[in-house]
């Protein structure tokens, strides 16, 4: 393939949307052409400063502003008032909805309990570094390598 | 012919002599190693390298051994400069970013060298120089079932482990610690034992040497603690504790030893709601109502019955850690 076809296909390689025949050829190509190997390079790095920006909140009177403008410019498309009263509550009734199943979700499975099924392994973790740092005072204990475990784990709490 | 039998006679003996003197007693080594913990004094540099969740963290150590007492400076980045100053019956931790020292109690151990020795067997590997020095080196197998082993390179001269290493019952190395160089004439003074002047000291929450009553851990609970029916042979009951930690339920904590190896018993109240359910690790015994953690630092088996969650800890094979809690009820 020349370059001008593996350029065409980059974008595609780079998010992982080519088949693997595709891939292979792609992985070959840019194994001996630096001009497309620094044009990926490039892309990912577009890539990485797109996930690096935080998406911004647009501002509520957007969609209004938006759609006020194409039934001005096409007063065909105008659609009666019912409809488009209907329209973006049945997004909002979807989206409440959604959030009341989340919020259902995260009461029944970690609110609901101190040690939700989640911290059950984290809980073990805890008990094993408490099992291990007993081990302090007995015979010929390798208290050089302990005092790693004692530093690099969360301190869990035995009390008198 | 009267005088040539005896000259072979005691050339013999003197072979014999020889043969003994040179292969030292394993048990006698390991019992000498022991009392060297709280006898001589040096100073040195080891090496230490742990596996702590499957990551294993390597530490440059400065250590300094006085009478009893023991500082361990950390030198790796990722210990941040920790100290720890071992005084046998307090451990103080010294942390220099916030200029804490935190002091605790160390738990006293029932398990004795004779316990060891009593459950492993001490065997002599080889004699080896190291730092130019001679030693022998030990290894502790557990007597009968699987169990950790220990490594131990012993100085002939005054019964410092100058090395040492640690495999769980699966073979795997668990720990190795070893020193790069000792200065034996070294006297540390007291003031490396202590907590520097300024600095803040606090008590730490963890007071591991308590020994509850059973009676008065189970009325403090609001349960009636069980203790297993059955541990693996060799083991003895170390005592009954109690855990506290945060955003979680209060524990006993019941410690069994055989020397090298311990199983912890957790006990706690099954959380309220929900919280109970199973799904991070391995499903097993009976009716699968255990579930079964495992890494390199032992392995861990979990099941509630009647509103109490029992979590056994220990560096077992997993029918064994399955038979003890089998017999929690």
């Amino acid at each position: 393939m020349e370059c001008t076809q593996i350029k065409a296909k980059l974008a595609d390689y780079s998010v992982g949307l080519l088949g693997e025949r595709e891939n292979k050829m792609v992985e070959a190509h840019l194994a001996q052409c630096p001009s497309c190997a620094a044009e990926l390079r490039a892309l990912e790095r577009v890539d990485r400063v797109l996930k690096a920006v935080e998406p911004e909140e647009p501002p509520a009177h957007l969609w209004h502003s938006i759609r006020a403008r194409i039934e001005a410019e096409h007063p065909r498309l105008q659609i009666p008032f019912w409809q488009r009263w209907f329209s973006v509550p049945r997004l909002a009734l979807g989206g409440a909805v959604a959030a009341a199943v989340l919020v259902a979700i995260a009461y029944y499975s970690v609110l609901r309990s101190p040690e939700g099924e989640a911290s059950l392994h984290e809980n073990a973790e805890q008990l094993m570094h408490t099992h291990q740092m007993m081990s302090w005072g007995d015979p010929l204990s390798d208290k050089a390598a302990l005092g790693v475990m004692l530093a690099s784990r969360a301190q869990t709490q035995e009390v008198p | 012919m009267l005088n040539r039998w005896m000259t072979i006679a005691i050339l013999f003996a003197a072979a014999m002599g020889m043969a003994f003197a040179q292969k030292p007693d394993p048990a006698q080594r390991v019992r000498a190693a022991y009392q060297a913990e709280s006898r001589v004094s040096l100073s040195g540099v080891m090496r230490t390298t742990s596996t702590v969740q499957a990551t294993e963290i390597s530490s440059e150590v400065v250590v300094y051994r006085k009478a009893g007492m023991t500082r361990y400076e950390y030198r790796s980045p990722e210990l941040r400069g920790l100290v720890l100053i071992d005084k046998g019956d307090t451990l103080i931790r010294l942390d220099p970013a916030t200029r804490t020292a935190t002091v605790e109690t160390v738990h006293r151990s029932p398990a004795t060298v004779d316990l060891v020795l009593k459950n492993y067997r001490a065997e002599l590997s080889g004699q080896e120089r190291l730092l130019g020095r001679q030693t022998d080196v030990i290894t502790l197998k557990p007597q009968q079932r699987s169990g950790p082993t220990r490594k131990l390179w012993i100085d002939r001269a005054t019964g410092v482990v100058l090395r040492t290493e640690q495999y769980n019952s699966s073979g795997k190395l668990v720990s190795r610690s070893f020193y790069s160089s000792v200065d034996w004439k070294a006297s540390p003074p007291d003031s490396l034992f202590t907590v520097p002047e300024g600095w803040r000291q606090v008590v730490a929450p963890v007071q591991t040497e308590r020994h509850w009553e059973k009676e008065d851990l189970s009325r403090r609970l609001g349960f009636t603690i069980r203790e297993p029916g059955y541990v693996p042979p060799g083991f003895v009951l170390d005592g009954f504790h109690l855990v506290v930690r945060p955003n979680a339920q209060p524990s006993a904590h019941i410690r069994y030893v055989d020397g090298l190896n311990s199983i912890s018993i957790f006990e706690h109240r099954c959380p309220p709601g929900r919280g109970r359910g199973f799904q991070w690790g391995r499903r097993m015994g009976r009716r699968g109502n255990c579930e079964f953690f495992t890494s390199n630092e032992g392995n861990v088996l979990v099941k509630e019955v009647g509103g109490i969650r029992f979590i056994v800890v220990g560096d077992l094979p997993e029918n064994e850690l399955q038979k003890v809690i089998d017999t929690l009820r």
